[in-house]
């Protein structure tokens, strides 16, 4: 009867872990086939000859073949809304910092060289730490793990379009979304170094706290990439190649365009992105000191942080509308989705057409509000073409490339007259 | 010597159910890739070990008939200090440790004195303490983050402590203040007068227990050891946020869904530190199995209701047979091993 029990509770035990173990692996998205190509291509790629790089029919090797599948994947991919989804990154020179960091955060919120070390990506290049070498095999077999920041539409996006982009140039990936915490972005981490994938690219959820992070996959040997996010100066020492949209330049052509409306004058509020990301200084501190370098007149209200919630966002604007009145001519949007739709709803309930509202974007809702004359302007900053060039920075790192540290994705500036350019959206 | 027969029933699964947990945490592991190395099972363990903390600092509190539900803003708020006051004003690792403790010895007095002179109920006066907290922590820290540039002291409570041994230094300390917690509450008097209130404030008070210094240490060491834990966790992971936990899944729920597993009695009285211990490590490697968010959250609800679910329908049971036949209950106690 003891034995009974014994093997009846033994193998209840087993069923519940292989369902547990079953659906742990769901979290996989590799096929079959692709796994058996990863198997392969754990075989020592520099021997050549071995099964993992049998050439292709054309007689080619891998690396080869992996040049081609990238021209035509370069050529042929493109966004939703018409643009190459892997074009090339923009690149420029860093201007030099008028003080050290201790001097330059002394500074006032509105002087520009105050943001300098926020703004670029201006590390001190002797501290690099030893990055891995291209194994210059190609990118056909190669398997990337991407950690992203969290849930969102966006999100949503950008990991599709990853995956997209990363089956075109014959890479394999796995998405992992620690939705929008430190603590399980730090063991997501962890969990992408133990699986020892090809390369690793994060998009941080802090600024701050990724220079611990990009040195945890660095010291394990495995490139890291980060995407999307820009980093603080020390983290760079650990990062293979930053990618992403150059947040501070565009929010400034927004803040030029969004001045000359005002004529220069009237006072600005602003809604800030989740505070301590880049975004939050970018899209705050990147229009306000544009607008207070080249419009003296025109005065900041008020800055708050009331998150993505429309409902919140509407508050704060209709409090800012009762506090301000007149004087309140404009209100710069970090996000132009759901803080543009409460911004929205509060100016309609006050009837202040008058109010400017100028957002980063570009998002369905964003587009619409534009479309209707409700969102003056956005800036374009492009979803698909932020994971197009982070899979081409490491398709190139794969290929045997040299790759710049820093590369930007386009920008542009969306008004009601040219945004069916942009149109249908990404997100 | 009559050797204790060990009879393999609903009850002797339920009683052990956070070492079945474990064990089928474990097992399921088998079949995945990477699993049983070292470098996961250390990364894993050391990841977990801030929820352990506050578990054991839940667990105390649940023993003696109370809530405490600032245990994940107390260790926020101690790392956050820990790291600033080393970052801001350049004091020594273990000055800083010794101060956010302080904090938590302070907190813990605070919610006692609620609880046991002004007669709030724990739930109310935890729940008002972790606004308190909260506020205290965005004036501390306005932009919601503290940094440890300290690499040194970031690595060794990383590093195992014993070469050849999977685990991190801190989910080794965290494992020792756990036992060091486990022995005081079996064998000291304080430690079973914590059980005694929890079970029974009247029986505690016949019995000439001072029910409210007992409290009032219930709440002094949870809010102190999870301040020590979150202290040495902002320095293992290198920093703490505000928002710590608060969008993935939050380390509170976790550590009292642990609690639960571990076979905590939700009234009071009953429960086990070592069990959700377990029940925590089990949590641990059971969000390793999953690479979505989704899934660690889904599975994890799912254990908890089905946890819960038992225990009502176990408390609706014997409440029947106590009603109907008091002596019955004897009967029943017996034939589920409890006898």
């Amino acid at each position: 009867m003891k034995r009974k029990s014994l093997a009846i509770l033994l193998s209840a035990v087993m069923v519940v872990a292989g369902c547990l173990a079953g659906c742990g692996s769901s979290g996989d998205d590799s096929t079959p086939a692709q796994t058996q190509e990863q198997e392969q291509k754990s075989e020592p790629a520099a021997e050549g000859g071995d099964e993992a790089e049998a050439p292709a029919e054309g007689g080619g090797s891998n690396l080869d073949e992996s040049l081609a599948l990238f021209d035509e994947a370069v050529a042929t991919l493109m966004t939703t809304d018409g643009h190459p989804m892997l074009a090339p990154g923009v690149t420029f020179d860093v201007p030099a910092a008028e003080g050290t960091a201790e001097e330059l955060e002394a500074l006032d919120d509105s002087d520009s060289a105050k943001w300098h070390f926020y703004e670029y990506l201006d590390w001190d290049e002797s501290q690099d730490a030893e990055f891995p070498a291209s194994p210059a095999d190609g990118c056909k077999g190669k398997h990337v793990i991407m950690i992203v920041h969290g849930a969102h539409a966006w999100t949503t996006c950008f990991s599709e379009a990853f995956e997209q982009a990363c089956e075109a140039v014959g890479m394999t990936c796995d998405i992992y979304d620690p939705n929008w915490d430190q603590s399980t972005q730090d063991g997501y981490i962890d969990q992408a170094i133990n699986e020892q994938p090809d390369a690793i690219g994060v998009i941080p959820v802090s600024a701050d706290h990724a220079a611990q992070q990009f040195k945890k996959i660095t010291d394990a040997g495995i490139p890291a990439f980060c995407v999307n996010t820009t980093v603080n100066a020390d983290a760079m020492n650990y990062v293979m190649a930053f990618t992403g949209p150059n947040d501070w330049y565009q929010m400034r052509t927004l803040a030029d365009s969004l001045g000359e409306a005002m004529n220069g004058e009237g006072g600005v509020a602003y809604i800030t992105h989740n505070v301590g990301g880049s975004p939050y200084y970018a899209r705050c501190y990147g229009p306000l000191t544009e607008l207070a370098e080249k419009y003296p007149n025109i005065k900041t209200l008020d800055i708050q942080s009331p998150g993505f919630e429309a409902a919140a966002v509407k508050q704060v604007v209709a409090d800012w509308i009762t506090k301000h009145g007149d004087d309140l001519k404009a209100i710069v949007l970090a996000d132009d989705s759901d803080q543009a739709i409460g911004t929205v709803e509060a100016i309609k309930a006050a009837n202040r057409s008058d109010i400017l509202v100028v957002a980063a974007g570009i998002s369905k809702q964003g587009a619409e509000l534009v479309e209707s004359g409700d969102l003056y302007m956005m800036s374009y900053q492009s979803c698909q073409g932020d994971a197009g060039l982070a899979v081409r920075t490491m398709a190139e790192y794969f290929n045997g490339v040299d790759i710049s540290r820093v590369s930007y994705i386009g920008t542009d500036v969306i008004n009601k007259d040219n945004v069916a350019d942009f149109t249908p959206c990404q997100w | 010597m009559e050797r204790k027969k060990i009879k393999i029933n609903g009850s002797f699964l339920n009683n052990n159910r956070a070492y079945l947990f474990l064990l089928i945490v474990l097992f399921a592991g088998i079949f995945r890739n990477n699993f049983f190395t070292a470098f996961n099972i250390n990364s894993v363990t050391g990841n977990g070990s801030l929820v352990m903390w506050l578990g054991l600092g839940f667990t105390i509190c649940l023993i003696a008939g109370h809530m405490d539900l600032t245990v994940q803003y107390v260790s926020t708020l101690a790392a956050l200090l820990c790291l600033g006051l080393h970052s801001r004003q350049g004091l020594p690792w273990l000055v800083c440790i010794l101060i956010a403790t302080c904090m938590g010895v302070l907190v813990g007095l605070i919610n006692g004195f609620l609880v046991t002179k002004l007669k709030i109920h724990s739930f109310i006066a935890t729940l008002g303490m972790q606004f308190v907290l909260r506020g205290v922590m965005y004036m501390y820290s306005p932009e919601e983050q503290s940094i440890g540039r300290d690499y040194t002291a970031n690595e060794a409570l990383n590093g195992a402590l014993i070469p050849g041994v999977p685990f991190s230094l801190y989910f080794l300390i965290t494992t020792l203040v756990i036992v060091i917690v486990m022995i005081f509450m079996r064998n000291t008097r304080t430690g079973r007068n914590i059980y005694m209130v929890g079970g029974n404030l009247e029986t505690a008070w016949l019995a000439g227990v001072k029910s409210n210094q007992v409290t009032t240490v219930a709440f002094v060491l949870s809010s102190s050891c999870c301040a020590l834990g979150g202290a040495l966790n902002g320095i293992y992971s290198g920093a703490a946020n505000i928002s710590m936990g608060e969008k993935g899944i939050a380390p509170l729920m976790i550590a009292l869904t642990a609690t639960i597993i571990g076979g905590t009695d939700i009234a009071g009285g009953h429960g086990s530190v070592l069990n959700t211990y377990i029940s925590l490590v089990a949590v641990a490697f059971l969000r390793a199995l999953f690479k979505k968010t989704e899934m660690q959250v889904l599975v994890i609800a799912i254990i908890l209701i089905a946890c819960i679910c038992y225990e009502t329908i176990a408390q609706y049971r014997k409440s029947k047979v106590l009603g109907t036949r008091p002596n019955l209950h004897q009967e029943y106690l017996k034939e589920i091993g409890k006898g």
